[in-house]
């Protein structure tokens, strides 16, 4: 029925009053509360807002070093040091960050292979095999010195064209934090779900931010530039455009904070005294950025290089100090995508608050990171000097025949019987070929691109090392082959003595390290003078043996090779191979499992979708009928059985093996219809399925519930397992039954075929588990926002979060009377700039005089001497918001606004 | 072939042999840099002049030597740790213009005992000292390596060996990686036949 409708305003007398006070204004982006299918999803995006995790160990110990050089005090210029170090790095990526966004140093692509800047490309393929390259810094610099004012046109540089250059308006656009302690202020890793009290902490903390956080460049002496957390929000006005090109925009701050940090003025700006010689800090094993949240800076990819790096998280625990990464030989970062699988997230797993003060965490992170980056480091340095060495010294042929005559004795004393034993059981597990322990693994090292990086100023090379390693394997396990033979260690009253094994070897053969430091001490065996020695001239003295025999020098080659097969599993997290900054995922777990599909955030929501299809076909079939039937479908996820390891391009990238999604049948035979009994029995070759036949919980008392392990979509919220169910059983159950009842009923009645109670009660179902399904809140990806200033706003006006705002802050906007009032509020103030400061909900009058409601709200603020009326569409939870499009929807009450609006056109 | 920025202060009273030095000096600008200072006697007078065209003294900027403050270089934690394994003086340098070639046209630094690159033992300790006077003996504490850049300023080799002699004068000594000895023995002598 048509109504005219005449347009009165009514202000809407909430008692809370739509005043939307601004408090003193943080700079933090909003907080993107997501649960482990929105993180999932967030892993391909790339993030707004970082850490950069400085460690002022370098700095602080050059300074130091420095002042006891020049007769100073040399504790307080190391303080000063590592203080000029913080804000250097802090001030170098701020300034890159904002030269990129506003256009004035070009975006330098991720992905080459669609890349016009043939310059660039030209060098990258140059480069391809170096970690440092002279023709890029080169490059760099001509590009650094036109942002600086050149002068040249960017497309004498390079073929650079629009594509390559940010345009967002020039002003600092990076809000930097210094954070003192970790809070709410960083919920987003601490909550999967927006409540009352999220928003209370989050409005505390902010109240109180001078507890938590500072400005980034402070010189407070107080704070702590050993370790600290730096935070860095971008301001970014279009965010769809910036997932786009965000993942170039990182890695374009990425070298060029490498490549500006020894070539720009800016670091000697910030340290007026130490600015020279920090050019000489190794940045990159100084520093590392990481995602504030879910979101990344590199997009994941299923190759070792990012589950490598990503491996680091597990450093940043506050037990993180017995990692796999310090085993003798690791099984490598897949092993924890595979095997550990889902897992929480966002429950400040990373134990950020549980440390008082955020430089705590990063000293414990940074201690557990540099601790096995030394062990590491150490271990492929001290392979490729003994590789070196003995390749340097003798041939294969040569040691081996030097093994000969100590393998083959004719008598062999207990401790000889041990040497031997140690070096045929390494030799086994570390090069021969029909055991394959590890043989294949240590050929493949070598093709890896990453570890020939490593030998760069060696003189044996990877390859020569590995052809060595395999000479001499050979010709030993050929030796330990005769010794079985001969059963040399099948004597009465001998047991070898198992502390003497290598730590690699003991780990490998689950042997218990020796009980005492004295029991692990277990020397090789000399048998003579030392085969080999540092200074030929001094054969004696202490420390100048390199092998005390050939059984050792073998066995260090073995072990040469067993470390660099161990240190290959995580080289590109911890050896020093790239010219930029790490930036691993920390506090998002999913970006690994995502990348390798271990984890699918939408095979929930598909799976609800087809279970919805297929339970109305199951209802158009059954439903109106007095058959007794019912069929159940459901899905089972894909699983990732195992990454299979392939080198392409000197790289090891992971082939996920997956188990296809199966859909699971099961067919239920509802008696009720038959027998008006409240009976069914299910047939399905899976006993414990999660179904129900009932329309309600809690009526079913009796019905089959064999728990078998092999659940789909789990228990607790949403739980993900895949495992396959171990147990197969039919079975029944006699219940009261609701639709038995209702078909019964229309069988009684005169037996027609149409059965509308029971149609309505199978549809009820379908739609009932539809959105009991949609509903599961780890699955179904979910995404929440806080705006940090509209939270405190809220808090200050109400002394308290009401619960009517609840869902308004978690949807990223500020509290009004309803939803869709408050994101047009936000809207007005995107669209003008300006802030809210007083709202009314539009109504409208009938010719009957019946208020109803309208879309639309009456605004003041300062954009306009007046009131502004802004109209849109909106659905009840607000997520369909949308504006009309002329004049953002907002039409001026008075002259003053309709003229700042433009649409004034006619004057009045 | 780099190029090396000399800059040149007059010393008027000072002269002494052919001496190669390095400490700190605090820049007009406020900046410490490491500099190299080459002073020269009458008798080399003519190596200060081919240096920087001054007769007596020559003094010059380090350049920054990438990743060395640090303990990424593996050729750093080497000389630093076990530089008298794996390095043996292979001849003493005759002829000083090859040095002062040296010093004038490459990329080098010059590290000492108490080296701010030093990451690996105690600065100025005992350790690094007595690796040192393995090459310098009683001088070790004076002693300088030079070790040359690569191109992109990452320590790429050891060069010399600079030690103070008796007169005070700079003896550059070159180097090379030391061949690991075969314990006396001959490859070609099997001694260790029967040992049970």
């Amino acid at each position: 029925m048509a109504k005219s409708l005449i347009l009165s305003l009514l202000v809407f007398g909430m008692a809370t009053g739509a005043f939307a006070q601004v408090a003193s204004p943080t700079a933090l982006n909003k907080l993107r509360i997501t649960n482990r299918a929105q993180c999932a999803v967030d892993s391909e995006i790339p993030t707004e807002s970082a850490f950069i995790v400085v460690d002022g160990y370098n700095a602080g110990k050059m300074v130091y070093s420095l002042g006891k050089n020049i007769g100073a005090n040399a504790e307080t210029m190391s303080t000063e040091g590592m203080q000029q170090f913080r804000i250097a790095v802090t001030r170098l990526t701020k300034v890159i960050m904002n030269k990129l966004m506003a256009g004035q140093l070009p975006l330098l692509p991720t992905n080459l292979k669609n890349s016009p800047l043939t310059g660039y490309n030209a060098i990258a393929e140059k480069c391809q095999n170096k970690t440092y390259c002279p023709e890029l810094n080169g490059y760099l610099s001509k590009i650094w010195d036109n942002s600086e004012g050149a002068g040249l046109r960017w497309e004498s540089l390079d073929k650079f064209n629009g594509n390559h250059f940010m345009s967002m308006k020039k002003t600092d656009r990076v809000a930097c934090f210094y954070v003192k302690r970790f809070s709410a202020l960083q919920e987003q890793l601490n909550s999967v779900e927006v409540d009352k009290s999220v928003l209370l902490s989050v409005a505390q903390a902010a109240l109180a931010k001078e507890k938590y956080l500072t400005d980034c460049e402070s010189a407070d002496t107080t704070l702590d530039s050993r370790n600290s957390i730096i935070q860095l929000d971008l301001k970014i006005p279009r965010a769809a455009e910036f997932s786009s090109m965000g993942f170039d925009f990182w890695n374009s701050v990425k070298i060029y904070l490498s490549f500006a940090w020894r070539y720009s003025n800016i670091p000697l700006q910030v340290a007026p005294e130490y600015g020279q010689m920090f050019r000489s800090i190794a940045l990159e094993e100084s520093i590392m950025m990481i995602p504030n949240g879910c979101k990344s800076i590199e997009k994941p990819e299923c190759d070792a290089a990012t589950l490598s790096m990503n491996s680091i998280r597990e450093l940043a625990r506050p037990d993180g100090d017995n990692t796999e990464h310090k085993k003798e030989v690791p099984r490598g970062p897949e092993d924890d995508v595979v095997n550990r699988g889902a897992r929480d997230v966002n429950d400040d797993f990373l134990g950020t608050r549980s440390f008082d003060d955020a430089s705590d965490w990063v000293e414990n992170f940074r201690k557990n990171y540099v601790s096995a980056r030394g062990s590491m480091k150490n271990r492929v340095q001290s392979a490729i000097q003994f590789l070196n060495i003995i390749g340097g010294a003798m041939t294969p042929a040569e040691l081996t025949e030097f093994v000969r005559p100590l393998a083959f004795a004719k008598t062999y004393s207990s401790q000889h019987r041990d040497e031997l034993y140690y070096l045929c059981t390494e030799a086994r597990l570390a090069g021969d070929q029909r055991l394959d322990f590890m043989k294949t693994g240590i050929d493949k090292v070598q093709q890896l691109e990453v570890m020939q990086r490593s030998f760069q100023g060696s003189q044996v090379q990877l390859a020569d090392a590995t052809r060595y390693f395999d000479k001499v394997a050979e010709n030993i396990v050929s030796f330990c082959d005769s010794l079985e033979r001969e059963k040399i260690w099948n004597v009465s009253g001998y047991t070898v003595n198992r502390s003497g094994f290598h730590a690699w070897a003991r780990e490998l053969l689950q042997i218990a390290p020796p009980a005492t430091i004295a029991a692990a001490d277990v020397q090789p065996m000399k048998f003579g003078a030392p085969l080999l020695v540092w200074d030929a001239s001094r054969v004696s003295d202490p420390g100048n043996s390199i092998c005390a025999s050939a059984i050792d020098c073998s066995r260090k080659l073995i072990k040469s090779m067993v470390d660099l097969y161990a240190v290959a599993k995580y080289a590109d997290a911890f050896l020093p191979v790239n010219s930029t900054v790490s930036t691993p995922d920390v506090f998002n777990p999913y970006a690994d499992l995502k990348a390798c599909k271990v984890y699918d955030p939408w095979f929930q929501t598909r799976r609800a979708n087809k279970r919805l299809v297929a339970d109305l076909a199951s209802t158009a079939l059954f439903g109106w009928n007095a058959l007794p039937l019912y069929i159940d479908v459901d899905f089972k996820p894909p699983k990732v059985t195992s990454l299979n390891a392939l080198i392409r391009n000197g790289a090891v990238k992971f082939d996920p093996k997956i188990q296809k999604e199966k859909m699971e049948v099961a067919l239920l035979a509802d008696f009720g219809p038959l027998l008006g009994a409240p009976c069914a029995v299910s047939i399905a070759p899976n006993s414990a399925k999660d179904f129900s036949f009932y329309a309600f919980n809690g009526i079913s008392v009796n019905y089959c519930k064999i728990r078998d392990g092999g659940d789909v979509v789990g228990r607790s919220p949403g739980e993900m397992v895949s495992t396959p169910p171990n147990s197969k059983s039919y079975c029944g159950g006699c219940s009261i039954n609701f639709v038995g009842v209702a078909g019964g009923a229309a069988v009684s009645s005169g037996g027609m075929p149409l059965n509308p109670i029971k149609l309505g009660v199978y549809l009820f179902r379908s739609i009932h588990r539809y959105i009991t399904a949609k509903k599961d809140k780890v699955n179904i990806p979910r995404l929440q926002e806080i705006d940090v200033n509209q939270v405190v706003a809220t808090y200050k006006r109400y002394g308290g979060i009401p619960d009517h705002c609840v869902d308004q802050l978690g949807a990223g906007v500020g509290c009004y009377q309803n939803i869709c009032a408050a994101k047009a509020a936000d809207y007005f103030e995107r669209y003008t700039g300006e802030k809210v400061k007083h709202l009314e909900l539009e109504e409208l009058t009938d010719g009957n005089g019946n208020i109803v409601p309208s879309s639309g709200v009456i605004i003041q603020s300062d954009y306009c001497d007046g009131k502004v009326r802004v109209r849109y569409s909106c659905s009840e939870d607000g997520k369909k918001f949308k504006t009309f499009e002329k004049f953002g929807g907002m039409y001026g009450m008075s002259k003053d606004c309709r003229q700042t609006i433009g649409h004034n056109i006619w004057g009045f | 072939m780099g190029v090396l920025l000399i800059s040149v202060f007059l010393i008027a009273n000072q002269a002494s042999a052919f001496l190669v030095e390095s400490s700190y000096m605090k820049q007009a600008g406020g900046q410490y840099v490491k500099v190299t200072k080459v002073t020269c006697d009458t008798a080399s007078s003519s190596d200060c002049q081919t240096l920087c065209q001054n007769p007596t003294t020559c003094q010059r900027s380090e350049p920054y030597c990438r990743n060395c403050a640090g303990t990424t270089s593996p050729l750093l934690r080497q000389l630093f740790t076990e530089i008298s394994k794996s390095y043996a003086i292979s001849q003493e340098l005759n002829d000083r213009q090859m040095l002062v070639k040296y010093l004038a046209t490459e990329k080098y630094v010059l590290l000492d005992i108490k080296s701010v690159f030093n990451y690996y033992t105690p600065v100025g300790g005992e350790a690094f000292g007595k690796e040192l006077g393995f090459f310098c003996g009683d001088a070790a504490e004076s002693a300088l390596l030079a070790v040359k850049l690569d191109e992109v300023h990452q320590p790429m080799a050891l060069s010399y060996v600079l030690c103070r002699n008796n007169i005070g004068q700079t003896s550059a000594f070159e180097v090379k990686p030391r061949q690991p000895g075969m314990g006396n023995r001959p490859l070609t002598s099997p001694l260790i036949f029967n040992l049970n």
